[in-house]
């Protein structure tokens, strides 16, 4: 006869493994939250059919394909309960998603994933460090986002993006323009664009005023960036973006240190 | 009264607490409890080969004593020790290669609001019970175990349920197809008779 405490230890390991799923689970789906609010996704759906097009194009597919296998594991780790076998299997994943949602979507709120992606841009966050930097700042192309500096015409405008570069926008018609918020541009909006670029012209297929407080994550930290280092040359490629902000990420810890 | 009688007043679930606490010797009267009940399921369910299914009857034993420990006597003893069974006799079956219910079916997915079969019929459940037993090798293997625990081992749908490790209703729905299965296949075999 097996002794009890085996198990014990065997009812422990099985917990914690499910407490282990579950929690990559929600941290997963906190993360894809997490990216699409900070890289601005979030807005693409509402421009229409271009806008869902480049949502699903950049929509971080891996991840979501890896919530879908944690998922399973953990209906498969559920199923070993009275509780969850015992009715249709579509309560319990229904019940697991639900809850998993729910929680993902709370972790979303708190500043976990900020903090973490400000410490994976200073080089402090081992092992995550590079999902943050190769997700969280990934930009996503066909996204362009300013303030507008000078209304050219009726159909042209332009922007200051947060790489510190002006872009003009041109509007081919006004019909064939998504405007979101309130039809007329002026000055000193902040505006989020879909379109094609071309060297410095953005032909715009979608346009969307912004509110301070709705410019993503990542345009933030450029624009902060920017603003501490004004006379540091914009870069264009990715590296270049991370080691900038990481700079400057560095500049702004020195110099709290110095005023403390 | 000696002890032997009076393990005998106690239920499966009392006796296996006995054993829990050190009682060894009270295993035995859960062995010969249910010892002619999995030699007649395994029967049933592996008929082509008796050896077999007598190892495999022993070896449900020989788990049962070993994990008696893990059993929770808020629970049916019936359906944790007909657990054991099933999950050997379907070890043989993967062993054989022959065919096995599949981990996944649609009718675990969706409620289903099946009626509960009728259980105070008996002259009909005799019917029901010669029916299915000449047709059982015929039969799609996901609905031939809960006939067999149903009609022949009268274990209730919770039971079933428990030993299966699928939603209570889904019992409902493989009897009841089961039965109609079984109806068709019998059909046939007394056409073919006559």
């Amino acid at each position: 006869m097996k002794p009890k405490y085996r198990f014990v230890l065997n009812t422990v390991f099985f917990g914690l493994g499910a407490f282990l799923v579950f929690s990559l689970t929600v941290f997963a789906v906190s993360f894809i939250a997490f990216i699409l609010r900070g890289r601005g996704a979030w807005f693409l759906p509402g421009f229409g059919w271009p806008g869902i097009k480049i949502f699903i194009i950049s929509f971080p597919w891996i991840l979501v394909l890896a919530v879908i296998i944690f998922l399973a594991i953990l209906e498969i780790l559920v199923k070993h309960f009275g509780f969850a076998y015992r009715r249709p299997l579509i309560y319990s994943v229904l019940g697991v998603v639900i809850v998993i949602s729910v929680v993902g979507v709370y972790i979303d709120s708190t500043p976990l994933h900020t903090n973490a992606l400000r410490s994976a841009a200073k080089s402090n966050l081992p092992i995550a460090g590079p999902l943050y930097m190769n997700y969280g700042l990934a930009p996503i192309d066909n996204i362009y986002e300013g303030v507008v500096s000078d209304i050219t015409d009726e159909t042209d405008f332009l922007i200051e993006a947060p790489d510190g570069k002006s872009y003009n926008i041109a509007m081919p018609t006004s019909t064939d323009v998504k405007i979101i918020k309130n039809g007329k541009i002026q000055k000193d909006d902040r505006v989020m664009i879909i379109g094609e670029k071309d060297g410095s012209n953005i032909k715009a297929f979608g346009i969307q005023k912004l509110e301070i407080n709705e410019e993503p994550l990542f345009h933030q930290m450029q624009r902060n960036m920017r603003q501490k280092n004004e006379n540091q040359p914009s870069s264009t490629t990715k590296n270049q973006k991370y080691d900038e902000i990481n700079r400057n990420e560095k500049d702004n810890d020195k110099t709290n240190k110095e005023n403390n | 009264m000696n002890q032997l009688d009076e393990k005998n007043q106690k239920t499966d679930e009392e006796i296996a607490r006995l054993v829990q606490s050190g009682d060894i010797g009270a295993f035995g009267a859960l062995m010969n409890r249910y010892q002619i009940k999995l030699l007649r399921y395994g029967h049933k369910f592996l008929s082509s080969d008796k050896g077999a299914m007598e190892d495999a009857v022993q070896e449900t034993f020989l788990k049962a004593y070993q994990n008696i420990r893990d059993f929770d006597v808020s629970r049916k003893f019936s359906s944790w020790i007909y657990r054991i069974a099933h999950n050997e006799f379907i070890n043989i079956l993967k062993r054989k290669h022959q065919e096995t219910s599949s981990f996944f079916s649609t009718d675990i997915l969706f409620p289903h609001p099946a009626a509960k079969e009728k259980t105070d019929q008996p002259a009909e459940d005799n019917l029901t019970r010669a029916m299915i037993d000449k047709c059982f090798d015929q039969l799609p293997i996901k609905y031939r175990e809960p006939l067999l625990l149903y009609y022949f081992e009268q274990l209730s749908y919770e039971e079933i349920a428990d030993v299966l490790r699928i939603p209570v209703s889904t019992v409902g729905v493989r009897l009841k197809r089961g039965k109609e299965a079984s109806r068709i296949i019998y059909d046939k075999l007394k056409y073919n008779h006559e």
